[in-house]
């Protein structure tokens, strides 16, 4: 024989695992979404790249000192020896602007007139470049940026030994980086962001529809008065219910986990081996379950407000309409935890949701202070246990439960 | 309140001997309840829905099976127990229903309203289950405003209209107290309907 809290967990599961709106928000949407979107974003931004990097850019030189009887900046001549451009000497200025705004040209380059001279005076000559910002991560600007400087490089050499300077004097000393940032550390700031966004928001969301069929789904039925004219008590009642939801939501983020797990063990097709590797090495068995550790206390707590919000609305569509607003009141602490300079701290380490975010981040890029994330468990275990207290006395209020 | 999913202002309630404001559970264990608006859980299978009543009132494996076998039978149950509630008929779940309500062998039955809505085959189910209930010698608390049924069914009835007694005792110690202003006896539908054009007046 077993205890009724027991028996209502036992039947909401096998309840809850039957409704195909449920099993979608927590089992297929976790589990596929972060494969999915690691393969696209990687083959799509790859293709991209790799589009802008190859292409033949169209550039069209516009310079106001060659023609009949000028000698020109070189300009042209010079950019027609650097790979991958398209040089086209054009004398209409004025409709330069709208050619590359249209895109017929991928960028254009005015020498004024005034160059020579400035030139051989030892003044800055200038060239206008003009180009439209693309969301092709502004590749083709960067090239002609680089072409433009390699030619400037050339100038200035010839303008150092004019004045009998050898070139490489004028380097006094020479800089050699060296980033001693790990790749955990660097990837980690970047998926550490990333990753307890969507761990916090799959812990809500996989709870979500169960709570709102367990109490005011049940309540609409018309199942709620035969629940509770049995002899399970409230609390056994609330704690039944509230294990399932506490379950589904850690479930749900339990298989987003797994689903990222096993498609970068596989190896995303797309993304470049070192990259792959430093995430390999950050998704390490013992990253992740510190990580889930968070999210239990997380989900308890969850479930509880998601309970609670539930039994008080009197129908399934108002809690629906009470609920799904409170996604935003999770998701803004998660998005703080994206600012820069925002780090787990005494302060933020109280905080929920955001301490979580903070916390992942900073375990996932192996900079976490034990101290801050013990207090951060701990804050976490006393909400949960109070969001269990107060699911447990909403369960017992009439007012609450037979509200119309 | 007699389920005690609602808590009188005052008074006392007696369920098989259990008081059922000090000790609610106790009390709820004697006690089945069935509704006019009862309904099953949709996606759980008639075996399903009875299981859980019986395990939540801690009903032993024997015991379930005992009783399982002998409602299902009665109420030919059988036919379609692994079938999932949102597929059965009305009056399928309404039997359903009943073999639930009485899974674990209660000492008192409550039927409010419980034929209210339904189709006549499924309500004969209901009538024919409180007749068995009372040959078993179980208290049955029936309300309805059908009074065919009261007639047919009730040893002691009590007329309630907004929270208070109108009449209570004997069906026919009632019955023999509805004499009209001739001397003729009225129905139990007549008085009842004086019963409340009176109360209605008073009240006014």
């Amino acid at each position: 024989m077993s205890s009724p809290a027991l028996v209502v967990f036992r039947k909401e599961l096998r309840d809850t695992l039957r409704d195909r709106r449920t099993l979608v928000a927590m089992v297929v949407v976790p589990l596929l979404l972060f494969p999915l979107i690691m393969v696209g974003m990687a083959k799509f931004s790859q293709s991209r790249a790799a589009e802008a990097r190859d292409k033949t850019l169209e550039v069209a030189v516009a310079d106001a000192e060659a023609g009949p009887g000028g000698r020109g900046s070189g300009l042209a001549e010079y950019l027609r020896q650097e790979p991958g451009l398209k040089i086209t000497e054009v004398q209409d200025v004025i409709a330069l602007p709208e050619r590359v705004r249209s895109e017929e040209l991928d960028a254009a380059i005015v020498v004024p007139a005034g160059y020579g001279a400035a030139v051989a005076a030892h003044q800055p000559a200038p060239v206008q470049l003009l180009h439209k910002s693309s969301d092709d991560f502004d590749i083709p600007r960067t090239r002609i940026e680089q072409a433009l400087g390699r030619f400037e490089q050339k100038l200035l050499d010839e303008r150092l030994r004019g004045l009998g300077i050898e070139p490489r004097s004028i380097d006094p000393i020479e800089v050699q980086r060296t980033d001693v940032v790990s790749s955990r550390e660097l990837f980690g700031k970047l998926l550490g962001g990333l990753l307890p966004y969507m761990f916090i928001i799959f812990c809500f969301t996989g709870g979500m529809y169960p709570a709102i069929d367990l109490a005011a789904g049940e309540k609409e039925r018309g199942t709620l008065e035969t629940l509770l004219s049995s002899p399970a008590s409230r609390l056994q009642i609330a704690l039944g219910k509230f294990a399932v939801v506490t379950l589904t939501g850690f479930t749900s983020a339990l298989l987003a986990t797994v689903g990222m797990y096993v498609s970068v063990q596989q190896g995303v097709e797309g993304i470049p081996p070192a990259i792959l590797s430093a995430i390999q090495s950050i998704l390490a068995p013992g990253t992740i379950a510190l990580v889930l550790a968070l999210l239990l206390p997380l989900s308890v707590f969850f479930a509880a407000a998601l309970l609670m919000l539930s039994l008080y609305a009197r129908s399934y569509k108002e809690a629906m309409s009470v609920i799904s607003p409170l996604m935003i009141v999770v998701v803004v602490p998660a998005a703080i935890a994206l600012a820069p300079g925002v780090r787990l701290g005494p302060v933020t380490a109280l905080v929920p949701v955001l301490n979580v975010s903070l916390a992942t981040r900073e375990i996932i890029a192996g900079t976490a202070e034990p101290l801050y994330l013990v207090l951060t468990f701990a804050s976490l275990l006393l909400l949960a246990a109070g969001g269990m207290v107060a699911c447990a006395r909403w369960f017992s209020r009439e007012d609450i439960v037979f509200r119309s | 309140m007699i389920a005690t999913l609602l808590r009188p202002d005052g008074g006392r309630i007696s369920i098989a001997g259990v008081d059922a404001l000090a000790d609610p559970v106790a009390a709820r264990r004697k006690l089945g309840f069935l509704t006019g608006s009862t309904k099953l859980y949709e996606r759980l299978t008639a075996e399903e829905n009875v299981r859980y009543a019986a395990d939540l009132h801690g009903v032993g494996a024997a015991d379930y099976k005992r009783r399982r076998d002998t409602l299902f039978a009665a109420l030919g149950i059988d036919a379609y127990a692994g079938r999932r509630a949102g597929q059965l008929s009305t009056g399928m779940k309404q039997k359903v229903a009943i073999a639930r309500t009485i899974i674990h062998d209660p000492e008192v039955v409550v039927f409010d309203e419980a034929t209210s809505g339904l189709d006549v085959i499924a309500a004969r189910a209901i009538i024919q289950l409180i007749q068995n209930c009372r040959a078993q010698g179980k208290t049955v608390l029936f309300s309805t405003h059908i009074m065919s049924e009261v007639t047919m069914l009730a040893d002691d009835l009590a007329v309630f209209h907004r929270g208070r007694v109108l009449a209570m005792g004997g069906l026919e110690e009632v019955l023999a107290r509805a004499v009209d202003e001739h001397g003729q006896r009225r129905t139990l539908e007549d008085e009842f309907v004086r019963l409340i054009d009176a109360a209605e007046g008073g009240l006014s």
